[in-house]
């Protein structure tokens, strides 16, 4: 294999090459060190690389697999990790110039998971200010989508976005509060997961949400994205959220096949005055494979997702407010300038505002709910358009957040943080202008499982998933 | 709901500490104004029965393995 074919290697395949002997751990990092080197400077992927550490677990895993202890299929992979999770000496800006002094002194139990699975930490990667979205003056470089650097990657997870599509890194971290896993996938041609609440720790991650925030993995291929999240899933004692139910090997059932399968389509989300046309044929065209593959699907109703934008707003931003109060009003000037607008914005939300928020959530929590007694998964755009230019996203006060529009677009993504359940974007076409589209499917609480069998009898029929940016 | 103004949105700042300029207290209104108005929308009503969640966490049962609903 030539070493430019390296970098666009899958996990799975990476690790099966790697277990036999074939490729070195080693020679593996090198290549995306190399191609970080090369590119990061056109893509602000990463804000930190990590060479030195990341050739040295290299090196390790390749001597203790030599040894004849292989730990897994993360053993040797080289991963890249969004700067909101603490790592021990090395900085954690949550792409902040607040915290560009930042070094933890001890690491979030996600990167002693990654450790502990043998994989190799390239870096920290880029992402919108303390996770909120639509920064508009990116401190650390302004994020570019790898398959049109004039197009945004989409925010928050955007350097994970970045680096797992154009091939800086063989998976990502990133953090999903109300989209920011699923957004960035769906934007640069990813599968993307967000976990259930409480599958996966989130103590020593710079919160956004504390009632919303999950960590999950973005990456080229639903397997991979299955033994991503195996290797950091599970009960943490300093996260109080974090569920005791045992981690299945998510690999060991995805091939099942979706004979069968139940799948509900919320009519709410194929509104044509929002979803773009070829946003709406793509995801109609996977639902059609999917049904092709043995999946049934009619239409069902989510009446009050229509306005989960709101709810959405009114109960995530209260929390980043409140963590970042002493801030605001101490070192304001030192954030974007869409980031504080946002913040201050969320500190005078009233309090009738937020616990109607939250009985409205619990409505929709319970249409959800009903929805998944009737299908295995509920099927829809994970976002109504391709990738914006990162001028038009940008390029005004208020950047992605005018108003009503931003509130539309949020009905796509907030309705699972905000019951509580797994959502997964997978790639399933790309727009007239080239950009990639993602579809979004809903499960049941702890039950990525499902997610992953459809995703990948889905993208074993297709391949977009074998198509990559030209970068 | 009135329309929240620039004014107001000034006044309540000063009240929580905050000193945003004319140009942020106007997106402020906007977009706080949006916010307070969609939800303003839904019928009271239509939620009085729903209880905000206790736990946000989905809670499963051991026994059956389904998710409990939270006003069962």
């Amino acid at each position: 294999m030539s070493k430019t074919d390296l970098h666009y290697l899958s996990i799975s395949d990476a690790a099966a090459l790697i277990r036999a002997g074939e490729l070195s751990p080693v020679e593996l990092t090198q290549a995306y060190l190399d191609r970080i080197e090369s590119l990061n400077g056109r893509l602000n992927a990463y804000i930190t690389v990590m060479a030195e550490a990341a050739l040295s677990q290299a090196h390790e895993a390749e001597q203790e697999i030599q040894n004849g202890n292989y730990r897994g299929p993360m053993h040797g992979i080289p991963v890249g990790i969004k700067d909101i999770i603490y790592t021990k000496g090395v900085l954690t800006s949550a792409g902040s110039k607040v915290l560009a002094d930042h070094i933890p002194d001890e690491n979030s139990p996600i990167v002693d998971s990654l450790h502990s699975a043998g994989a190799v930490i390239l870096g920290k990667l880029n992402l919108s200010e303390f996770a909120i979205g639509g920064t508009i003056d990116h401190p650390y470089g302004t994020p570019r989508n790898p398959w049109n650097t004039d197009h945004t990657a989409g925010g928050s997870s955007s350097g994970s976005g970045i680096a797992a599509a154009g091939g800086l890194c063989a998976g990502a971290l990133g953090s999903d509060t109300g989209g920011s896993i699923r957004g960035p996938a769906f934007f640069c041609g990813l599968v993307g997961l967000r976990p259930t609440y409480g599958r996966v720790t989130r103590h020593n991650v710079v919160p956004m949400s504390w009632h919303l925030d999950t960590v999950g993995p973005m990456t080229r291929t639903v397997r991979d994205c299955a033994h991503m999240l195996r290797a950091i899933a599970g009960q943490d004692p300093n996260d109080a959220t974090t569920s005791a139910l045992p981690v299945p090997d998510y690999a060991a059932f995805i091939d099942g096949g979706v004979r069968g399968l139940r799948i509900g389509l919320p009519t709410e989300m194929f509104d044509d005055d929002i979803v773009d046309g070829d946003v709406k044929e793509a995801i109609m065209r996977a639902i059609a494979v999917l049904e092709e593959l043995g999946a049934t699907s009619e239409d069902t109703n989510l009446p009050t997702s229509a306005g989960s934008g709101a709810v959405f707003i009114a109960t995530a931003d209260v929390d980043s407010a409140a963590y970042h109060s002493d801030w605001l009003r101490s070192r304001g000037d030192l954030y974007d300038w869409n980031t504080r607008t946002r913040l201050e914005s969320a500190s005078l939300e009233p309090a009738w505002a937020y616990i109607k928020a939250q009985r409205i959530r619990e409505k929709l929590r319970q249409e959800l709910l009903e929805a998944l007694d009737k299908y295995d998964v509920l099927v829809m755009p994970t976002g109504p358009v391709a990738a914006p230019t990162i001028a038009a996203s940008t390029g005004k006060p208020g950047g992605y957040y005018q108003g009503d529009r931003d509130l539309v677009r949020r009905r796509y993504t907030s309705p699972a943080p905000l019951a509580g359940l797994p959502a997964i974007s997978v790639p399933c076409g790309f727009s007239e202008t080239g950009l990639p589209i993602g579809v979004q499917i809903i499960g049941k609480a702890f039950d990525e499982a499902t997610l992953f069998r459809v995703g990948q009898a889905y993208e074993s029929a297709t391949d977009w998933h074998t198509m990559h940016p030209d970068i | 709901m009135a329309e929240l103004t620039k004014e107001q949105v000034l006044e309540m700042a000063k009240m929580a500490g905050l000193a945003p300029d004319d140009q942020r207290a106007e997106v402020i209104a906007a977009r706080l104004g949006a916010v307070l108005q969609a939800l303003s929308e839904v019928p009271d009503e239509s939620v009085a029965a729903y209880q905000p969640a206790l736990t946000f966490a989905p809670v499963v049962s051991p026994i059956t393995n389904k998710e409990t609903k939270s006003n069962e």
